[in-house]
């Protein structure tokens, strides 16, 4: 009798089984790769480097049609993609595909400046730029051997690095008659014995076109920008993951924290109205007043339930202990948000939540025990992020709900329309404070209720014109964002005015003096979309359909993030768009980014999570 | 991106891009990525106009997916660590920051007094001084000076600590620290020390160093993404019924697989499992099943266990028959066909949000109604399986309790807001248009609502704090005789209809008050006489509509309202006090003043119709018979604030002398603020009032002021302007000479 655990049975219907729950032996999953491979796949370390290669002749013209900048940009990126794996495993690439990569008259120029000034230093961490990147242009490596010279010029600092990583990415295309330019984003990291080292470049590659048959080849490659950071300190890196250290002690990490939303939506009913994409974050405050900040988790789910939040309290040790049964926050109910604010005045924390249902607001009893003491059903839609604030200074915090989509009703879910300058999602709220657990919803009443229906993802108050008030900026997804001016409890939209209305996928609000002078500088989250940046720059984008405008709107939201400087009070505009130059725009499809000082050394730096949706499969929309 | 509508004309659910969006969520349920496995990104602020990409270095290049950061130092080291949620595992990372400790730090914590207590909005400032000597020497020049704003709620949906954080540098020493609060006084604060924490008070005028002395030594561990595994069990809370669907024996018969007839009412349910021959687990699960078949077989549990060896190519059935001749399991055996896999995946893709093949072994649990119940992925636990059974008559609230992954409160009892809380949600917001919407969608569908427990949810609110949610009438009620069942649905049907009744007034009372505001007094007339149409036997229904007439103008309609109430009164005190006060309502005090005398007749005991009548007299211009219905109530119920509060306004405030009061005034005043903890702008405007009768016109302005901001803060914009104006008064040394009225 013939029996097997491990084959994958392909049924003549479209159905596949596969096997499940055999823990004895590993299961081979109907999925093309696994998350844990491909992740591997960019991390490896470096080994012996083959010496020489050669090469055939390049392929002819294929014929394009509309889209063939994106075909072509696929095909360049495998090529791409070969580079990237001999950084990180020369052993795994024969010297027939890296000759495969190029034409026989390939030129380079050096891949790692090597006339560098140091531009940052602070105890261990050091950030060097080309003095000039013209300067090496005189070292032109030339063939195929310069090619392999250019490889290992390139990764000379790496030799013997552990934790190797690197990623070339393609954002812009350019394609003619009968070559193409591409646009390339190069990242390149690794830990030698003595430090962390990073290299951030951008290429520009010309190419053959290709065909598909043959893959496109590179014609030439020369830097146009370079950046090279380093760190040697005490530990590997700046931060150090202790996530186990300080959550380890606790069941419902393990049985909870460590699976990815995936694993709960192969559990969860979809019934509860749980879905793939996750807005669960996350609130610090002393719960319990010990003087040690707790942290309370958001969890996914849907309206009737899911898995329950958590809070963990700190210990003297810092570790942290699960209490949330305890305290009376282990709430069903899918949440994306908390606050921890003293909303009566009498000394401790109290807990609102943005959940699926509406804000609920809970009392804390000084030694953190909560009981929910007010509910506000949001009529448009689920609330997302929170701020507090008194915004009428009248000495209570008042609350501030972003909304997202519409709630949908029977004729189905209100999309954004138009996708670049969309207003027709959900009412934001903002809650005024009237004392006794209560709270009125005076969106309307201060003003408040201009450009109100976008799909808002996140908030923040900040004094923004020093003058003693706290306005509002609102990240809107699908176009403009919002800046309330405060004049005396009544707010005005000045973000156009000001310029910061920023039009492109809002996600994030930071306030933050960047530049040390006086004045809050605004960071705002985006999504920086390689494939967004390939397309919308195409001429053929949108050509005949819309106006430059538009376009230039389609454009403006695969920019990625943006920083704007606080020019101060009396100059026009009053902020001033910054992001390029300052070099902080590609943050990937990017949530939470803040302002933080990491290193202590008085200037404000920035950290941005990112990532939309990552799945088993490595093919990506 | 290119198929979206680029205008605002388009609508919303232009066909293409709607597809558009629905194709996505597919390939997203499907399993495929988007925009995943980026890192996360650190830009190094390297001296104000440019950043470096310092990802790879500090360390924060983590490959998940990002969702919020929480900015702390957590372990009190001086430097700032991070706690950052994600969508993938490990769903959350703690990040501690192991910075040389070159750099020097300050944190403050502040609390606030005038302010919000949290002293969110305070802006602290703190003002450096060069220890180099030479301004050229620094690029910042000899003196910065570096700012931060206590915040609540910022990035995306996080919140960082209230510690206050600056890092200094090394080459600076701290000259003073500002803080300005948000209540918009400034203190300043010298001798602040570096690499020190500190606590402020407003107003203290004290920066207290905090100290704490923690031995805090986290390991640092590599985590990665936690594989999930295929084994699962999901009990359902929401059954999805299973088609009808035939299977063949091994010996070629057809058989039906779940419905009412072959799964009679002595049986508890069916379960239905896929099996291959080939597969180990799915014996081995056999052999565990039938080992502990006694824990399963007082259930009757049907056991259908269906082979997919006839689905694979090239089928070969031998093995399996063999296998079920030689074994004794006490299962149904059959064979497994295309419309039966075709079904299950199916049912299993609407059942969770991702689409995916069914695995092997595989089973699902069905119901008496030939409903899903649970669903099993890998070898079914025969102990978990009995307790599955077990739930299948259980309650809707211990169903949720046992389908849970993990214990919990579930906080909001009704899964989807009801119509009526929406239009109350927006009429409250002053959203008239929307509420009107909801509202007449609602009241036109109510008759069709059938389900009781839909219309409860409807008729209360949505939150039940800390409770589970539980039907009113038990679904399951175990019941034999059939009369009793026929009073059963009797009752059910009555209760229904009271609800659909009791539901349509609350409904249509909220839409006449809607109509009144939208300014449309027809149409807050005819819901007015619907209400009243609705309940013939309602008084208040009835005054309502004469109150609506009589603003209305239609003085006589509404007059002939009030005389077919009053006709009927009889002696019900509860009808005169109805009367009394619609009578106040339209401005006919000497009538109110009658009916609330009447009422007194009744009931002479009653603060409640003393209050009334006092406020009658008093508006009436009877001051003195109104002083005597006050005192009347405070000499049995000394804390009746009403009545002290109108009393001491008459007592300080009216234009006769000889009603004045001024000592027996303040003495009220100030203990209705006593016991009310100075919190209520009009008895603290009573109180003022009272003071500047006396003269003391310093703490009168005090008070209306603080009065006046309380009242601003809570939207009540009549009390503010008339205690502002009061304010106004006392400064100029005036007391209140007006006519009293009680506030």
């Amino acid at each position: 009798m013939k029996v097997t655990t491990s084959s994958i049975v392909k049924l003549s219907i479209a159905a596949v089984l596969l096997i499940a729950g055999c823990e004895a032996e590993p299961l081979k999953p109907a999925v093309d790769e696994p998350a844990q491979q491909a992740e591997s796949q960019e991390t490896a370390g470096a080994s012996q480097r083959p010496a020489t290669i050669s090469i055939s002749e390049p392929p002819s013209v294929f014929e394009r049609n509309l889209w063939d900048s994106e075909a072509f940009s696929s095909a360049a990126q495998s090529q791409l993609n070969v580079i990237a794996n001999w950084v990180k495993d020369p052993a795994k690439v024969s010297g027939e595909q890296l000759s495969n990569l190029i034409t026989p008259s390939f030129q380079s120029h050096q891949l790692r400046p090597e006339r560098l000034s140091t531009v940052f230093e602070d105890h261990g961490l050091t950030v060097q730029r080309p003095e000039a990147i013209a300067t090496d242009s005189a070292v032109v490596q030339n063939g195929a051997e310069g090619f392999l010279r250019a490889l290992h010029q390139l990764t000379a600092p790496l030799t013997d690095a552990s934790d190797v990583r690197c990623k070339l990415k393609i954002f812009g295309v350019d394609m003619e008659a009968d070559q193409a330019t591409t646009a390339v984003v190069v990242r390149l990291g690794g830990r030698t014995a003595i430090q962390a080292i990073q290299q951030t470049s951008e290429w520009e590659c010309r190419w053959t076109i290709g065909t598909p048959q043959t893959p496109p080849r590179l014609k030439s490659i020369s830097i146009t920008k370079d950046e090279q950071t380093s760190f040697s300190g005490p530990s590997d890196r700046v931060f150090a993951d202790c996530t186990e250290s300080v959550l380890g002690g606790n069941e419902s990490f393990h049985q909870q924290l460590v699976y990815g939303l995936g694993h709960w939506l192969h559990r969860l009913e979809l019934y509860y109205g749980i879905i793939a994409t996750s807005y669960h974050g996350l609130a610090v405050g002393d719960v319990n007043g010990d003087g040690l900040d707790d942290v309370y988790l958001c969890q996914p789910g849907g309206i009737s339930g899911g898995l329950p939040n958590r809070l963990y309290l700190q210990q003297p040790d810092g570790t942290a202990r699960d209490v949330s049964a305890e305290a009376g926050v282990d709430w069903l109910t899918e949440t994306h948000s908390a606050l921890f604010i003293d909303l009566d005045n009498d000394g401790d924390q109290d807990l609102v939540a943005a959940t699926m249902a509406g804000v609920i607001m809970a009392e804390n009893n000084g030694e953190g025990i909560f009981r929910p003491r007010q509910f506000k059903l949001i009529p448009d839609g689920p609330p997302i992020s929170l701020a507090a604030a008194d915004f009428d200074n009248d000495g209570d915090l008042d609350i501030y709900a972003c909304c997202y989509a519409r709630r949908a009703t029977a004729e189905g879910m209100v999309r954004p329309v138009p996708y670049h300058d969309a207003n027709n999602g959900s009412r934001n709220v903002l809650l005024r404070n009237d004392r006794d657990w209560r709270f009125s919803n005076v969106t309307q009443q201060v003003g408040l209720d201009k450009s109100n229906r976008r799909f808002s993802l996140a908030c923040a108050w900040e004094d923004f014109d020093n003058d003693g008030d706290q306005d509002l900026y609102v990240a809107n997804d699908f176009g403009r964002n919002n800046l309330y001016r405060n004049d005396d409890g009544i707010f005005t939209d000045v973000a156009a005015e000001l310029g910061v209305e920023d039009m492109s996928a809002g996600m994030s609000v930071s306030w933050g003096d960047g530049n040390n002078d006086g004045w809050m500088d605004l960071y705002v989250s985006n999504m920086w979309s390689s494939a967004g940046n390939r397309i919308a720059f195409q001429r053929q984008f949108l050509e005949d359909s819309v106006t430059p405008e538009t376009r230039g709107g389609f454009q403006r939201h695969a920019r990625g993030n943006s920083l704007f400087t606080n020019l101060g009070a009396g100059d026009a505009p009053l902020f001033s768009d910054g992001s390029v130059s300052a070099g902080v725009t590609v943050g990937g499809w990017a949530w939470s980014s803040q302002f933080a000082d990491i290193n202590n050394d008085g200037w404000q730096d920035l950290i941005v999570a990112n990532g939309y949706i990552t799945q088993e499969s490595t093919q990506d929309l | 991106m290119s198929q979206s509508p680029t205008d605002a004309q388009t609508p919303a659910n232009a066909e293409d891009y709607l597809d558009n969006w629905s194709d996505l969520g597919g390939m997203i349920s499907e399993g495929f990525s988007f925009s995943g496995r980026e890192r996360n990104r650190c830009f190094l602020n390297t001296g104000g106009q440019q950043f470096a990409d310092a990802s790879y270095v500090t360390g924060l290049d983590f490959i998940d997916d990002g969702r919020g950061t929480a900015i702390v130092d957590w372990d009190h080291d001086g430097d700032l660590d991070l706690w950052i949620s994600n969508r993938t595992g490990p769903r959350v990372r703690m990040l501690q920051n192991r910075s040389p400790e070159s750099n020097q730090f300050v944190a403050v914590r502040l609390q606030g007094t005038r302010c919000n207590r949290d002293a969110i909005g305070a802006r602290v400032q703190l003002h450096l001084q060069t220890t180099i000597s030479g301004a050229e020497s620094s690029s910042d020049g000899q003196r910065k000076t570096l700012i931060r704003t206590l915040r609540a709620g910022e990035g995306f949906l996080s919140q960082s600590s209230k510690w206050v954080h600056f890092g200094l540098g090394t080459d600076w020493k701290i000259d003073r620290l500002t803080v300005h609060w948000p209540s918009q006084d400034v203190e300043s604060f010298e001798n602040i020390l570096p690499n020190q924490r500190y606590s402020i008070v407003q107003g203290s005028q004290l920066a207290k160093a905090v100290h704490s002395e923690r031995l805090v030594q986290l390991q640092a561990s590599q985590l990665g993404a936690t594989a999930s595994s295929d084994r699962s069990r999901t009990l359902l809370t929401h059954r999805l019924a299973l088609p009808d669907l035939e299977f063949r024996d091994f010996n070629g018969e057809t058989r039906q697989l779940s419905n009412a007839s072959v799964t009679p009412e002595s049986r508890s349910g069916t379960l239905i499992n896929l099996w291959a021959s080939w597969c180990r687990p799915c014996l081995e699960e056999f052999d565990q099943l039938s080992k502990e078949w006694s824990l399963l077989e007082p259930s009757k549990l049907r056991v259908v266990a269906l082979c997919t060896d006839p689905l694979q190519e090239d089928a070969d059935l031998s093995t399996a028959r063999s296998l079920v001749q030689e074994s004794n399991w006490p299962f149904e055996f059959g064979l497994a066909n295309e419309q039966v896999i075709q079904a299950l995946t199916t049912l299993n893709n609407d059942i969770f949000y991702l689409t995916q093949p069914l695995p092997l072994p595989c089973s699902l649990l069905i119901d008496q109604e030939g409903k899903v119940a649970a669903i099993y992925k890998g070898p079914v636990e025969p102990q978990q399986l009995a307790m599955d059974i077990e739930r299948l008559e259980a309650a809707p609230e211990e169903l949720a309790r046992a389908a849970f992954p993990f214990p919990g409160r579930q906080i909001i009892r009704n899964y989807n807001p009801s119509p009526l809380s929406l239009a109350t949600a927006y009429y409250e917001a002053g959203y008239l248009q929307d509420a009107r919407r909801e509202l007449i969608r609602f009241l036109k569908n109510i008759a069709e609502i059938s389900d009781f427990d839909r219309l409860t949810d409807v008729m209360e609110g949505s939150l039940r704090p800390g409770a589970i949610h539980e039907s009113r009438v038990p679904r399951h009620t175990q019941t034999n005789s059939s009369s009793h069942q026929t009073t059963e649905r009797t009752r059910l049907k009555q209760a229904l209809q009271d609800l659909q009744r009791q539901t349509t007034i609350k409904g249509f009372r909220l839409l006449a008050n809607i109509e009144r505001d939208r300014g449309q007094p027809k149409n807050q007339l005819r819901i007015l006489r619907q209400l009243v149409t609705l309940q013939p036997d309602s008084n208040t229904a009835k005054a309502n509509l004469a109150v609506a007439l009589f603003q209305q103008g239609q003085t006589s309609a509404a007059d002939s309202i009030l005389q077919d109430i009053s006709s009927r009164v009889s002696d019900d005190a509860g009808t005169m006090v109805l009367l009394g006060q619609t009578y106040m309502k339209t401005g006919q005090v000497p009538s109110a003043v009658e009916w609330f005398r009447k009422a007194l007749e009744q009931k002479s005991d009653s603060p409640e119709i003393q209050l009334n009548l006092g406020i009658a007299l008093q508006l009436q211009g009877s001051p003195l018979e109104a002083i005597q219905q006050y005192e009347q109530i405070l000499a049995t119920t000394p804390e009746a604030n009403e009545a002290a509060n109108n009393l001491a306004w008459l007592y300080a405030t009216h234009n006769d002398a000889s009603v004045r009061n001024p000592t027996r005034a303040l003495h009220l005043a100030r203990d209705l603020c006593d016991r009310t903890s100075y919190t209520v702008p009009p008895y603290l405007g009573t109180l003022a009032a009272a003071l500047a009768q006396g003269g003391k016109f310093d703490e009168a302005i005090r008070l209306a002021e603080t009065a006046a901001s309380i009242a601003r803060g809570r939207g009540d914009n009549e009390i503010t302007k008339s205690l502002e104006k009061r304010a106004i008064l006392y400064r100029q040394g005036k007391p209140v000479w007006l006519h009293s009225k009680g506030e």
